[in-house]
């Protein structure tokens, strides 16, 4: 990537928010599916993302025809967000070792749910392990919370 | 010719709950270039059973992406059972009139209105998708354990229930009592434990909330100028109003606020904030047309995320339909009477003119009380035609002038009794000459002084007549 995910916004991805993925088949038919946390590599140019096997198997139609894929992340009590643009380069299981990392960041987003109202019984029978880890290049990253600067490209600085 | 399109595996018709926007939906698109793109959505609008609508607000990625690959997918929650639902769609065509639009227009203005984005936060379009097919993900449960918690109300609005609350209307003998019998109603029919009834305002364009039950202010008085909030908006689109899931929308709001040019929207002091639940999560607005005329709008709230049903909105429409012919009629009615009644008065007791207090000018009886209560203070802005009592608003305009009639006759001559037909001819009230609003006027202030200055009171006296009650030592301050 030609700029790097900054620090403070690589922090940001990591704090446990509400993460969507897009994808598409070879007839550029969109899918999609909920993700579980993401972890950002120390060159700022690789994220993990982590998903539940079933919603990798849901993935999977659309992956095998392309490997793009677009990741928005939400605050859901502010709605920062912001939107990775990305080529998956390798599935694999998560390790048991990064189980924690994983439900840390879904603690974290259940407590901002709980914040605005949302009682986080609501996610009790939500599915995260066994999960699976999708490796994507980050190729740009872009401002997505709503209103009128949505979709602008991030300059490399955080999003306001 | 094309053969008819094979049915949805899941009719559109289970998917309901789906539409009422409790739970962000997610919207998936692909750039012409094959980049994909995902984004949260505010809501999306059943059309019929093949269409479904999504708003378009801004001209962002997923807009640019459809224009160019009409192919979509979108992520939606059962916030009933939890199940969550992909469906296929394609884009074909985008609304910027017409009801469907107007729908959505007015939802999301309510929205708009109420985080202060009126202007920003605005559909630009209704994008309508053929739906393709329905999938049920049975690998992502959702969210289902405590939004059940939550199932909406079974529809309350039967024929029978109508039938009852249209012989409860029948049955109240003034508009004053017409307006609590009918939030009582609705109430204890329906369920719906906060309501308010805002009637037309001195100003054109604006109401004034006249009746308002289930809140810890009454806030009667407060006003409320077209296309301002869920009140506003119904008033001016003479259309009912349903917003489900407003929390959301007001996070959501905010984000776009943040994201936008700060826009502040300072209230003058001499406004009574609109009473309302902290955190209304279902509005419900029904304008009160008779005879084409707008008299007014009914609008009942909930804390719960989507209380009201579609079919709500049809029937209270149809109450209010009802409603507003019945206010109407006790107009009327009463200024028929007022007339009549005074007309006899006046053959009764000759010699007697208009002006004359029907009472000894001696202060009596409400005097002994005076001392009870700490000495006020009423001034009357005359600039502004408004009244403030120990420093604190009360009313303004017509209501203002009223009181200041009533409140200098009173501490001049003691004049305790007041007849409606009196202040009508009253040239000093400068009434609009057709249809003057003055009974609406008598009870906004009447029951404004219950809710906020117990030392004046106006007690009704009969159709047409009230007295005067002023238990504090009152002194009266004129200002510039």
């Amino acid at each position: 990537m030609e700029r790097p995910i900054p620090d403070e916004l690589a922090a940001f991805l990591e704090s446990g928010l509400a993460i969507v993925v897009g994808t598409r088949d070879a007839a550029l038919r969109p899918d999609g599916a909920a993700a579980l946390a993401v972890r950002v590599h120390a060159d700022r140019a690789h994220v993990t993302l982590f998903v539940s096997d079933a919603s990798a198997a849901h993935l999977a139609r659309s992956l095998a025809e392309s490997p793009r894929i677009a990741v928005v992340l939400d605050l859901p009590s502010t709605h920062r967000a912001c939107q990775l643009k990305g080529t998956v380069r390798s599935v694999r299981p998560a390790a048991d070792a990064e189980r924690p990392e994983i439900d840390r960041q879904r603690e974290a987003l259940y407590r901002d749910l709980e914040s605005i109202g949302i009682p986080s019984a609501m996610f009790a029978q939500w599915r995260v392990w066994p999960s699976m880890a999708l490796e994507i290049e980050v190729q740009a990253l872009y401002e997505q919370t709503p209103g009128p600067g949505a979709g602008d490209r991030l300059q490399g600085v955080a999003p306001r | 010719m094309t053969a008819p399109a094979p049915a949805l595996a899941i009719p559109l018709e289970r998917l309901t709950a789906c539409f009422q926007g409790l739970i962000p939906a997610w919207l998936f698109t692909c750039a012409a270039d094959g980049t994909p793109n995902a984004a949260i959505l505010s809501h999306v609008d059943y059309v019929d059973a093949r269409h479904v609508a999504l708003s378009f607000q801004f001209f962002n990625k997923s807009k640019r992406n459809v224009s160019e690959n009409p192919q979509a997918a979108v992520r939606l929650v059962d916030a009933e059972s939890g199940q969550v639902y992909q469906l296929a769609l394609r884009l074909v065509r985008t609304e910027t009139s017409g009801p469907l639009f107007e729908s959505m227009r007015l939802r999301i203005e309510a929205i708009a209105s109420y985080s202060g984005l009126k202007g920003v936060f605005r559909l630009l379009g209704a994008d309508v998708y053929e739906v393709l097919s329905v999938e049920a993900l049975e690998h992502e449960p959702g969210y289902p354990a405590a939004v059940r918690r939550d199932t909406p109300a079974e529809p309350k609005f039967t024929m029978r229930a109508m039938q009852e609350v249209s012989e409860c209307l029948r049955q109240a003998q003034s508009l004053d009592a017409l307006l609590d019998t009918l939030l009582e109603t609705i109430e204890r029919i329906f369920g719906f434990g906060h309501s308010m009834i805002l009637l037309g305002a001195d100003e054109p364009d604006r109401l004034t909330l006249v009746a308002s039950r289930g809140y810890p202010e009454g806030g009667v008085g407060s006003e409320v100028g077209f296309g301002e909030g869920i009140v506003g908006l119904v008033a001016e689109a003479r259309r009912p109003v349903r917003v489900s899931g407003m929390l959301r929308y007001m996070v959501y709001a905010d984000a776009v606020a943040r994201r936008s040019l700060a826009m502040g929207m300072p209230l003058p002091t001499s406004r009574i904030p609109l009473p309302g639940l902290p955190n209304p999560d279902s509005q419900l607005g029904v304008p009160l047309l008779a005879r084409d005329e707008l008299l007014g709008v009914l609008c009942i709230e909930s804390d719960l995320p989507y209380r009201f049903h579609e079919e709500d909105r049809a029937n209270l429409e149809l109450l209010g339909g009802f409603v507003a012919l019945a206010i109407q009629n006790a107009l009327l009615l009463e200024r028929a009477e007022t007339r009549a009644g005074e007309a006899e008065a006046a053959r009764a007791i000759a010699p007697t003119t208009p002006s004359t207090p029907t009472t000894p000018a001696a202060p009596i009886p409400d005097d002994a009380r005076a001392t009870r209560r700490a000495p006020m203070v009423a001034e009357f802005f005359t600039h502004e035609e408004c009244v403030l009592v120990d420093g604190e608003y009360l009313v303004r305009s017509l209501p203002a002038r009223i009181l200041w009639k009533l409140l200098t006759e009173h501490e001049q001559d003691g004049t305790r009794e007041f007849t409606n037909r009196r202040l009508r001819l009253d040239k000093s009230l400068a009434l609009p000459p057709v249809k003057d609003n003055l009974e609406t006027r008598l009870i906004l202030l009447r029951r404004r002084l219950a809710e906020r200055c117990p030392g004046i009171q106006m007690i009704p006296a009969g159709r047409g007549r009230f007295r005067l009650e002023v238990t504090a030592a009152l002194s009266l301050v004129r200002r510039p």
